[in-house]
């Protein structure tokens, strides 16, 4: 990991302490040793890395932690995205359009190893469950083709957590790059970081009954904004019937 | 490099038609039980502190962490390289 950053990138690091998006987490202590395992995409309100080009336009984006091998995969994927972007013989027209192409392939390129390190934490899974959207969290299932033996690993499994019985979650690796396949080649400041990172729980609260986090003051504006949003989609659901 | 992405724009443009369609279905997603019980271990993982600090301070020594992105940006103008930028709750080192 650290000779590809080395070797073929600049980097950078930013406190994003005051941002709205930002979860303020219980988290776990660190006086002896410290958890450095999870599941790729958690803790996405926390951390975000990005890839810019050096004319400050968005390659790739990766919500949350990141297990080693699947970052260094998804930085060599960063980098096929800043050559196209880089290639003076393309309109913005067909880089944007191979853009979206290749963000959608790449999942495909994927171990079962990947998909298995990007399960949805279960809290995550009740908290988006909760949410009275449409939402891009969900996969369709079409299980009468499903095999006996793919059924029975996805009940084990809570890698594919059942979302609101209409389908599973999506896998986070197959998530992300959905996400910015919508996102082709963006200004790093028009990037919708909020909407980006929107999915499961906005706090992490270590079963410590921390119900709504430990409130920093962005975070609080967030929240109502969110509550009356959603309070105001139910009432027009209502209306159309 | 160049020569791979534009055989690559060939190959895509001739096999697909729309991106919709070639969105993963649930169906086509590879299971391993084995894989899942290794993602389980992985997640109970922990490190000794003194490990990070360790790691911490390699990760310092020998990478130059700009600490404003116009900094990064002005670095990788002149060396033609992208920019990981990293947003984070608290400090490189891993305490808030």
């Amino acid at each position: 990991m650290l000779p590809l950053l080395k070797s073929d990138f600049e980097v950078g690091w930013f406190d994003i302490k005051n941002e709205d998006y930002t979860g303020y987490s219980s988290g776990y202590g660190y006086r002896s040793h410290c958890a450095v395992g999870t599941t790729n995409g958690a803790g996405a309100h926390n951390v975000q890395i990005f890839v810019l080009s050096p004319d400050k336009v968005v390659l790739h984006a990766l919500p949350g932690f990141w297990a080693p091998e699947d970052l260094a995969r998804e930085l060599r994927f960063a980098k096929v995205l800043h050559r196209l972007w880089q290639d003076d013989n393309r309109t913005l027209a067909q880089k944007r359009d191979m853009y979206r192409r290749l963000q959608t392939l790449e999942p495909r390129n994927h171990p079962a190893a990947t998909f298995a390190r990007s399960a949805w934490q279960p809290f995550d899974v009740s908290a988006e469950r909760g949410r009275h959207e449409e939402r891009d969290t969900a996969l369709q299932v079409d299980t009468p083709a499903m095999s006996d033996n793919l059924a029975g690993l996805l009940r084990k499994s809570s890698m594919m957590a059942v979302h609101r019985g209409q389908g599973v979650m999506k896998p986070l690796n197959m998530l992300v790059h959905e996400r910015m396949a919508v996102r082709p080649f963006v200004p790093f400041d028009e990037f919708d970081i909020e909407k980006f990172v929107d999915y499961g729980r906005m706090f992490y609260d270590l079963n410590l009954r921390h119900r709504e986090g430990k409130k920093l003051a962005g975070q609080t504006r967030l929240m109502q904004k969110r509550r009356i949003a959603a309070k105001n989609e139910r009432i027009r659901a209502r209306r159309r019937g | 490099m160049i020569r791979s992405l534009t055989v690559c724009t060939v190959i895509l443009s001739i096999h697909i038609p729309t991106t919709a369609q070639q969105s993963l279905r649930a169906e086509d997603i590879p299971i391993s039980a084995e894989a899942t019980a290794q993602a389980k271990e992985f997640q109970k993982l922990k490190v000794d502190r003194r490990l990070v600090n360790k790691r911490y301070r390699k990760l310092t020594k020998e990478l130059t962490w700009h600490k404003k992105l116009d900094d990064a940006l002005g670095a990788a103008r002149q060396s033609g390289k992208p920019v990981v930028w990293i947003h984070a709750l608290g400090k490189l080192t891993g305490y808030v």
